[in-house]
């Protein structure tokens, strides 16, 4: 146990003393409500009032700091330290504004020395000239925090390098920092993250501020202040447009040294053209059902039975562009003795039965989930009669070895990604138009 | 008012940024981008693990400290004892069983640097504490039993726990035990998280009451059905973490507000001389067993006694009498 610890437990005959040191540019004030010297430094009694000090906290989880700290110190001469200078009479010589003070605890031990412990570290705020009684005064207020700043420290400014479009209303906004994991992983290719289909988390916004770069030709957004830990720096599946009409995020594909994960930011080109892939989660009659294969949960499924095959339409987007190529991603099972076939095929008229069909056969195990999967062409679409303006119907059924009574499946999880060739940078636009929100932070409740 | 003080908010409404491009409206925002944020040094100074990413929150706080911090230096940041910020980053991880306690933030309104720490410690479940006595910073994670010296005070080299002591320390005259207050009561409890910035609301919802939770949990219903028996109304605290994004953290919020907030806790007060001079708010101390004599521990199926009961401070208040007497006023809150 230290020293000063050991005296402090000790009953209250122990010796006391609060010394504060004010450190002027060039001049240290020692002073303190009585005359001591400690270790060689004679601290002057001008000490008239010390003010308590809380060191408050918001609860067991939140902020704790220390309350302002108030003191009164007499006018006085300050001698030795200030050539005789009255306290007062220093104002015209030194700022006080914004200048250490520590307020120290101390305690004489028996062997005649001075044990000490720091209680407060801070900065004069303020002062005021009063009268104590008879006696003229001033009377400072300390706080702590030399960090207080404004966070985050930078702002959109057009006078900056690359900031001459800078929107106007885009002018003084803060460039978030942005800490933690953001990160989508909407890779439909690996059938272990199926579950992620559709799910519009885990992204920031980025936010414009050249809206026609004429070098590059792009849309130049910035996601934050600061150098990231890792940026999607491909051209698959790091950059997203949310379409709120399918209330979705679609994948924008970029081009090459699209991403610049500098260390004073990072910065997202769109240049054109560009292709978005949707991840769509069709209508369903049955949402229920549809729910258990869009749940991200392999546990949870529906069951198809006999002669029923599992229809699923799909809104055809036009402001995202003409489909030139559909991946489907399902995790089946069949159900029935026999081991059988699983097909994926597409309807161009549902409403009329099977019309055309791109159906592709998978082989089954009995009671086995399996990952089937289906990349539809453009070409093979050329021959659809697109129904409904665009749209076109999913179908997934079950072919069973002959001799079997029954057949149904199980579907755990399906995922439909669609790829868009946008008709133009204007139809983007015009894309843009129709989703373009505002933006929202939550609301911080606490008011500040 | 911290998150911890709302009372009966359901809901929540969105605050929107200003508006982004009122001349060129056809490429307004929606656009979005998946990254992870800042990395520590090759030193691995933040996380102990070089260039790694930041995800904790005590990690998180010594980062902002030290790269926005005007004057902040790495001797200001406490690395040993109470409030080492390692320590706490271990018991934040300790929290999550096989994985470690990970939250995330985008800071995209003007805040202040030690609002924005606070703010990461409330939904943390953490105590930062800014530049308390000697100028430095410390954190704390919440411990339901709090040992050692990252809670204990003093530390063990210091002589361990201190247990105030009636008639030697407690000045006569001072104590005063009571429950918490009802407005300090909540036995429902909701947490929001998993923020989505393109639609703009929470995403998901861990909840406890009286009849149901998710994720289950019969004997935190039970303890909220007690307390709204006790109390004859039901106290909703609906808690929007937005830093928060997964269940995991989500869980240890929930359960962190129904064990501290649901059934009323005991506090004690009382005034003692210099020797709490170092005392910290979230240390954890005692009372010694001096005090049976004159107020048995006041507690529904306690033994009595107050020997082994702990407290956590919460805010010592310095007062000085003439001539250099110091006093200082310590309240607790039963642990």
């Amino acid at each position: 146990m230290t020293d000063f610890l050991t005296l402090a437990k000790t009953r209250p005959a122990t010796t006391q003393a609060t010394t504060l040191t004010i450190e002027l540019s060039g001049l240290t004030l020692y002073l303190s409500d009585r005359a001591i010297t400690i270790s060689g430094v004679h601290y002057q009694p001008y000490v008239k009032a010390w003010g308590n000090l809380t060191y408050e906290a918001d609860g067991e989880a939140g902020g704790a700091k220390t309350s302002d700290f108030d003191f009164t110190l007499a006018d006085k001469k300050i001698m030795s330290q200030a050539a005789g200078k009255k306290l007062s009479h220093l104002f015209k010589d030194y700022d006080f504004i914004g200048v250490k003070v520590t307020m120290t605890q101390r305690l004489l031990g028996a062997d005649g020395s001075w044990y000490s412990r720091t209680c407060f570290v801070g900065r004069i705020e303020g002062y005021e000239f009063v009268m104590e009684g008879r006696l003229p005064c001033i009377a400072f207020t300390a706080k702590t925090g030399f960090y207080d700043v404004w966070l985050p420290p930078t702002k959109f400014r057009k006078e900056d390098t690359g900031m001459s479009r800078l929107p106007d209303d885009t002018v003084g906004t803060v460039i978030p920092i942005v800490l933690g994991d953001w990160w989508d992983n909407n890779d439909l290719c690996n059938p272990e993250l199926l579950e992620n289909v559709g799910i519009t988390r885990n992204v920031v916004p980025v936010l414009l501020y050249d809206p026609f770069d004429d070098t590059t030709y792009s849309h130049n957004y910035r996601a934050c202040s600061h150098r990231c830990h890792t940026v999607q720096d491909s051209s698959a599946d790091g950059v997203f447009l949310f379409e709120k009409d399918i209330d979705t995020l679609c994948s924008l594909e970029l081009g090459l040294d699209s991403i610049v994960n500098n260390d004073n930011y990072v910065d997202v080109k769109l240049t054109r053209p560009i292709y978005a892939e949707a991840f769509i989660r069709p209508d369903s009659g049955s949402y229920t059902d549809w729910q258990k294969a869009c749940d991200r949960d392999e546990t949870t499924y529906f069951t198809v039975t006999p002669s029923q095959a599992s229809f699923h339409y799909m809104a055809p987007c036009p402001d995202l562009g003409i489909i030139s190529e559909i991946t489907v991603q399902a995790l089946v099972e069949q159900t029935v003795t026999a081991d059988g076939n699983a097909e994926i095929g597409f309807w161009s008229n549902w409403n009329n039965g099977m019309g055309s069909s791109e159906a592709t056969a998978y082989a089954l195990v009995n009671d086995t989930p399996t990952f089937v999967s289906r990349v539809i062409s453009q070409s093979a679409m050329q021959t659809w009669q697109l129904i409904d303006g665009g749209g076109f119907a999913l179908h997934i059924f079950t072919d069973y070895a002959s001799g079997t009574t029954t057949g149904s499946f199980r579907l755990y999880e399906i995922c439909v990604r669609v790829k868009y060739i946008p008709k133009a940078l204007k139809g983007v636009k015009e894309a843009m138009l129709k989703t373009g929100k505002r933006r929202s932070e939550p609301r911080h409740l606490w008011g500040r | 008012m911290g998150l911890w003080s709302r009372k009966s908010i359901s809901g929540y409404a969105a605050r929107e940024e200003s508006a982004p491009l009122e001349a060129y409206p056809e490429l307004d925002q929606g656009v979005y981008m998946n990254l992870k944020g800042a990395k520590d040094d090759g030193s691995g100074t933040f996380t102990g693990v070089a260039d790694a990413l930041i995800t904790n929150p005590a990690d998180m706080i010594h980062w902002l400290l030290i790269t926005y911090g005007e004057g902040v230096v790495a001797g200001d940041i406490v690395t040993s004892g109470f409030g080492a910020f390692s320590t706490a980053r271990t018991e934040l991880n300790d929290r999550i069983t096989s994985d470690d306690f990970m939250i995330r933030c985008r800071l995209a309104q003007p805040i202040r640097a030690k609002e924005s720490c606070a703010k990461i410690a409330e939904q943390s479940g953490m105590l930062f504490l800014d530049e308390i006595q000697d100028g430095k910073f410390r954190v704390v994670a919440w411990k339901a039993s709090p040992s050692g010296d990252s809670y204990t005070y003093r530390a063990a080299a210091d002589g361990g726990l201190v247990s105030f002591a009636w008639g030697e320390h407690i000045i006569p005259g001072t104590f005063k035990a009571e429950p918490t207050t009802e407005n300090e009561i909540f036995n429902e409890v909701y947490v929001n998280y998993l923020y989505d910035y393109p639609r703009g609301q929470f995403q998901s919802q861990v909840y406890v009451d009286a009849a149901t939770s998710y994720p289950n949990d019969d004997t935190r219903e039970a303890v909220c059905a007690d307390s709204q028996s006790r109390f004859g109304v039901i106290k909703r605290l609906t808690v929007d973490a937005d830093f928060v994004y997964r269940e995991a953290e989500a869980e240890w919020l929930r359960n962190f507000a129904v064990d501290t907030r649901a059934i009323p806790r005991l506090r004690v007060s009382f005034e003692t001389w210099v020797n709490a001079c170092d005392l910290f708010p979230g240390q954890v101390f005692g009372i010694d067993s001096g005090l049976d004599s004159h107020v048995p521990y006041p507690v529904k199926g306690s033994d009595g006694s107050w020997a082994s009961k702990l407290f956590r401070c919460e805010a010592p208040v310095r007062s000085h009498e003439a001539k250099g007497a110091v006093r200082y006023r310590v309240t607790g809150l039963s642990v």
